[in-house]
């Protein structure tokens, strides 16, 4: 009985992290569920659990080690100074204004490694990463025109000329509020 | 419903993201962002789109503003930003009020209650025993959908304060109370409210007050009903002047328009009088906001009937000197210090005389005839040439 209940809270329970890659990373249970998906296939082990000792395994296939080294950074921190709710929306274009500055410095990112943090932060259902993610990229698109945005982010117009001065047409009360 | 990035090394982008995670990062945006994502392409045009996304940025946009477009509110399930668009160009281009809008329903207990004061053009003998001129809540009325005009003394929710203040609330609102000895108008009901529980929101509540405040008859029997063509003012749609009828006499019309302070609510101006379908800023206690004043001075037509006439003065003038006097008395007498409204944007609107637009000036003709003992104040197309009779009959008398 105490041996099992120590399994379930104790921080010394160490759950392998394993990158698409191959490379494990050990990290505590409470880091590991942080990830829903994890907590979800913790769960279900328990139920037939088998050996105690070994330290459990969590293959994420689709989770580049560069990308997993930067969740569970994200993980650890969280646990330490949980990150504020981000508002909607978004009162600034500058994340320092809207989360605490480590977060703010965390996804100081290049574009790529963003969204792959996205892509990871979903699959693994880490609903704060996805949350600061995903406004880190709406505070890039913020206060930017059209043009600039797609810019940015790489983005083709396929409108047909036709289509566009409609679009224009659409928005033109805009503006408000 | 997970969407696993595909491992053949295609790089992740904006315009790549599955829709979800589009529609997610697109939340965190503001209406004017969220329609330049419209413009990017085909795509985005689709997933800007999102009723979702619009709801929300409704639900945001509107959760402070008093009055928001029925018909948007009914469309946002089907269609948000046809809702967002439609509630904005509502709040920015309808100056009058639909009876719902205007009205208390008293059966549950809903919509809007009104807060009224005088303005500084009705005079001492008005102002002085007016709430706000002493630095109190404003005066709250109820229009109720039969034409009956009620007071309304709101009771708080807040009961932390014990028992004790539960009597006090339920003291009817008496218009000519003193309020340097009472408590004011719902004077306990408000302490220790903060100034922004009264930014009113959506469903017309004020929030920290039960709906349930208690209707008392005013002192003198009012009455209101819609027109359209008053005597001093053009003509409008029905809901853009209300006609108050006090003690069987006309006062001059009250003229409705949108709030200059952006809130979507109502504003409804007489010469002599201010109501708002919210609660009104509180009388600063700063004194630059008196110079410039138009006062009335009381005096005898030919008639022997007493009439208002129109003056400016400024500060430097001694006649007004003495009447400083007896304001800043008065002033003093207030209890409350606190001057803790932060949340009210441009303290100026609404406070300042010159922010209002209907002026003697303006409405000087119902004015006059109020003032020489009409009745009924003249309206629609024959308004001019009654007042004309009446004028220079009065005229004559002199």
């Amino acid at each position: 009985m105490d041996v099992e209940e120590n399994n379930n809270n104790n921080d010394n329970t160490i759950v392998k992290l394993i990158s698409r890659e191959g490379k494990a990373f050990p990290v505590p249970l409470a880091v590991a569920t942080m990830s829903e998906l994890i907590k979800s296939m913790k769960d279900d082990d328990e139920e037939d659990d088998d050996e105690d000792s070994k330290p459990t395994e969590v293959p994420l296939p689709n989770v580049k080690s560069e990308v997993l080294e930067k969740v569970i950074e994200f993980c650890q921190h969280h646990l330490e100074e949980p990150m504020s709710e981000i508002e909607k929306p978004l009162k600034s274009q500058n994340m320092a204004d809207v989360v605490q500055k480590w977060y703010a410095d965390f996804v100081d990112l290049e574009q790529v490694l963003l969204f792959e943090l996205i892509l990871a932060a979903n699959y693994m259902d880490i609903k704060p990463l996805l949350d600061l993610t995903c406004a880190t990229v709406a505070s890039m698109i913020k206060g930017k025109t059209p043009e600039e945005i797609r810019a940015t982010f790489n983005i083709t117009n396929d409108f047909s000329p036709e289509e566009e001065a409609q679009v224009r047409e659409e928005n033109k009360w805009c503006e408000e509020a | 419903m997970k969407y696993y990035y595909c491992a053949q090394e295609v790089e992740p982008q904006l315009g790549k993201l599955p829709d979800d995670l589009a529609i997610k990062i697109l939340s965190f945006l503001d209406a004017s962002s969220l329609l330049c994502q419209l413009r990017l392409n085909r795509s985005f045009h689709r997933i800007a789109s999102d009723n979702t996304l619009w709801k929300s940025l409704c639900r945001h946009l509107w959760k402070d503003k008093v009055h928001v477009s029925r018909q948007a509110q009914a469309l946002v399930t089907s269609n948000a930003m046809a809702a967002y668009r439609m509630a904005i160009e509502d709040a920015h281009t309808r100056d009058y009020i639909t009876p719902e809008e205007l009205c208390y329903d008293p059966e549950t207990c809903q919509y809007t209650i009104w807060s009224i004061r005088f303005k500084e053009a009705a005079g001492p003998d008005w102002t002085s025993s007016d709430p706000w001129w002493n630095h109190d809540r404003c005066r709250k009325i109820v229009f109720l959908p039969d034409g009956r005009v009620r007071m309304y003394v709101p009771r708080s929710i807040n009961s932390t304060e014990g028992n004790d203040s539960h009597d006090s609330t339920n003291n009817p609102l008496t218009p000519n109370n003193e309020n340097d000895t009472a408590d004011g108008v719902g004077g306990v009901a408000l302490e220790g409210m903060e100034p922004a529980d009264f930014n009113v929101e959506t469903r017309h509540v004020h929030p920290g007050w039960e709906l349930n405040g208690q209707l008392n008859e005013p002192p003198n029997v009012m009455t209101w009903r819609f027109i359209t063509d008053p005597l001093d003012l053009p003509e409008g749609p029905v809901g853009s002047y209300i006609r108050l009828k006090v003690a069987g006499r006309d006062v001059p019309t009250y003229c409705c328009r949108r709030s200059p302070t952006g809130n979507w609510g109502f504003v409804m101006e007489s010469c002599w009088g201010v109501c708002a379908s919210f609660e009104l800023p509180p009388r600063p206690r700063s004194t630059h906001h008196r110079r410039r004043r138009r006062r009335l001075r009381r005096a005898h037509n030919g008639a022997g009937n007493e009439i208002y006439l129109q003056v400016e003065v400024d500060d430097s003038s001694e006649d007004d000197a003495t009447v400083s006097a007896s304001q800043v008395g008065r002033m003093n007498r207030g209890r409350r210090d606190r001057n803790d409204w932060g949340g009210v944007r441009n303290e100026d609107l609404l406070v300042t005389e010159t922010s209002f637009n209907v002026t003697i000036s303006l409405q000087w003709r119902e004015a006059f005839l109020y003032n020489v003992g009409e009745d009924t104040l003249p309206e629609g197309p024959n308004a001019l040439s009654e007042f004309q009779r009446v004028y220079e009959n009065t005229m004559a008398e002199r």
